[in-house]
């Protein structure tokens, strides 16, 4: 009975110009050069040889092998062993060895500003891995390594940790060169609003476990770019004219829209649960300080903005982690705990925010890293996180 | 193409040979032009993405690691994924994603499909129609009755079983005819 129409659909007859074609094919031609593939089977046979030698490798012997194989690559070994290091991902042999000489190269640079950049670049690569890792995974035919990506993302979590301990050294070492520091803060934060780019895109592809754990790296994204903004603020606030007031009322709007998404995404969630009336109110009251900090940017009153948005972004990411224990066990969901204090949280650096009154640069010390605390019922960090805006002053205090 | 020489192509590409690579290109960009085309309704996306499938499927075949099954599911897996990605990230409307698979209601095998059965189709309402099929529908009815892959390629390149693929053409076709006569 379909007859007809399958005749039909054989006639149907697209057909891309041969102009296309020709030119598209050159143009494949020439960019696959670039992609030159390194036989890496025979460095690999020598690095498993290396593995089956130290028969103790399992144990001490490990990081004595890997640092021994590192200093071959570093001060004897050959361009091509570098060159297959640097093209693997994780999960691959040579992987440890890249990560290596990255760590490597990060210990013997001593200028601090371009220790955040050099940072900052490897994020840039580990950012890389993960889109390939996705796209492999998603490709991929059969037996493809399924936590391929789960360690992508765990290696770019750890980066971002990286690049926020360097930018925190170069903070409270830079105090000479405050210009410097700006402008390296102003890079990091136009990188950090790319990679939450890219990281909400990839959440768009994996399972949840994955998006889980992407979540948290974007809070991790959130508390480097907080403390970069709080740099530039501050400098701005002192009458440094390096960085444009434009470009810092654009950074401060992306990072406020940024929290705003967060609330709508978290209010979304709770809205299909019973019984979260309790934690509607919250993300309620978060959009109304991002209200606020909207109303407080187009006053040019940067400090505030930064203040509310700081306050609301803690707050969201308690929450954050409500909403993902409903996503993983909703039966279990207990709106008195937030979920339990995880070893990666307590791995944090301490983060500092800073409140900005006419000049006067305070910095009030969290005792948290991340400016939560998931093991306190909520009511108990409500009482706690309180933000006092009165017209000139004003301060946010997690006491 | 013969198994044998879908091999040794996968094989050569790994090792990064640009010949087979432009082998590959010159077999499939007909139908992946096509394929992509009536997906998007649109020459400019289809060339921009049909160009990018043809990288990532370097890319990939460079770091799979080992060779490549099959040529074709994986470079339609990389289109379809593109497809995706493309609506996903514009604003063009994406009709198709709205529809459901239960367009057909119950009794579709019933008298409605069968009494047109002379129906002379116009080539463009055939081609509109596949544009606003659900996606697994449409995917199925390029792959399989314009592009010409058999049901084990189909399968391979939409995660599925051969089994099935059979099953899923007969209703995209009653899917599709559904559309077209009403419009």
């Amino acid at each position: 009975m379909t007859d007809n129409l399958v005749g039909k659909l054989k006639e149907i007859d697209i057909q891309a110009s041969e102009e296309w074609k020709t030119t598209a094919r050159s143009f494949l031609l020439s960019q696959i050069k670039n992609e030159t593939k390194i036989q890496e089977n025979f460095i690999d046979r020598i690095y498993q040889g290396w593995r089956n030698f130290a028969i103790l490798d399992r144990f001490a012997w490990k990081p004595v092998s890997i640092f021994v194989l590192i200093a071959l690559v570093v001060l004897g070994g050959s361009s091509l062993a570098v060159a297959v290091a640097q093209k693997s991902n994780p999960g691959d042999s040579m992987f440890l060895v890249k990560r290596g000489i990255e760590e490597i190269r990060l210990a013997v640079e001593r200028d601090n500003s371009r220790k955040v950049a050099l940072a900052g670049s490897i994020l840039a690569s580990r950012m890389s891995e993960l889109n390939l890792a996705v796209e492999t995974e998603l490709i991929a035919e059969d037996s493809f390594k399924k936590d391929t990506i789960s360690l992508a993302v765990s290696e770019v979590k750890k980066q971002v940790q990286v690049v926020n301990s360097n930018f925190n050294i170069l903070k409270n070492n830079n105090q000479e060169n405050n210009q410097e520091m700006a402008v390296a803060a102003m890079g990091l934060n136009k990188k950090m609003i790319g990679y939450k780019q890219e990281l909400k895109d990839v959440k768009e592809k994996v399972n949840e476990e994955v998006e889980i754990e992407i979540n948290k790296v974007l809070n991790e994204v959130d508390d480097v770019n907080a403390d970069v903004l709080s740099v530039i603020v501050a400098q701005r606030a002192i009458g440094d004219t390096t960085i444009a007031d434009n470009e810092i009322a654009d950074s401060l709007e992306e990072h406020i829209y940024g929290i705003q998404n967060k609330a709508e995404e978290v209010l979304a969630v709770l809205s299909q649960e019973d019984d979260q009336s309790d934690l509607v109110k919250k993300v309620v009251k978060v959009k109304e300080e991002i209200a606020q900090a909207g109303e407080a940017l187009r006053e040019g009153q940067y400090s505030l903005v930064l203040t509310l948005a700081n306050n609301s972004n803690k707050i969201l990411k308690i929450l954050y982690g409500q909403v993902d224990e409903i996503i993983q066990s909703p039966d279990e969901l207990n709106t008195a705990q937030l979920g339990e204090e995880t070893d990666e949280e307590n791995t944090n650096p301490t983060s500092t925010v800073e409140s900005v009154s006419d000049g006067d640069i305070e910095i009030l010390e969290s005792e948290e890293s991340d400016g939560y605390r998931q093991d306190e019922p909520i009511e108990k960090i409500d009482a706690e996180v309180e933000v006092n805006v009165s017209e000139d002053e004003f301060e946010i205090g997690i006491q | 193409m013969t198994n044998w020489s879908e091999k040794k192509l996968s094989r050569n590409i790994a090792r990064g040979d640009e010949k087979s690579f432009a082998r590959v290109y010159d077999l499939y960009v007909n139908k992946l032009y096509k394929f992509v085309f009536l997906k998007t309704n649109s020459r400019e996306a289809a060339e921009e993405i049909v160009q990018d499938v043809f990288m990532k499927f370097w890319k990939f075949a460079l770091n799979n690691g080992k060779d490549i099954k099959s040529i074709s599911a994986v470079l339609y897996k990389i289109a379809r994924h593109l497809v995706i990605d493309y609506y996903r990230s514009s604003s063009v409307d994406k009709a198709f994603f709205q529809l459901e698979e239960n367009i057909l209601p119950d009794g579709i095998y019933g008298k409605d499909i069968a009494k047109d059965i002379d129906t002379e189709y116009d080539l463009k309402e055939v081609e509109q129609a596949i544009s606003i099929l659900p996606e697994q529908y449409q995917n199925i009815i390029i792959m399989k009755y314009i592009d010409d892959l058999t049901n084990k390629e189909i399968a391979e390149a939409l995660d599925k079983e051969e089994g099935n693929i059979r099953v899923l053409a007969h209703r995209a076709l009653i899917a599709l005819k559904k559309i077209v006569l009403k419009n």
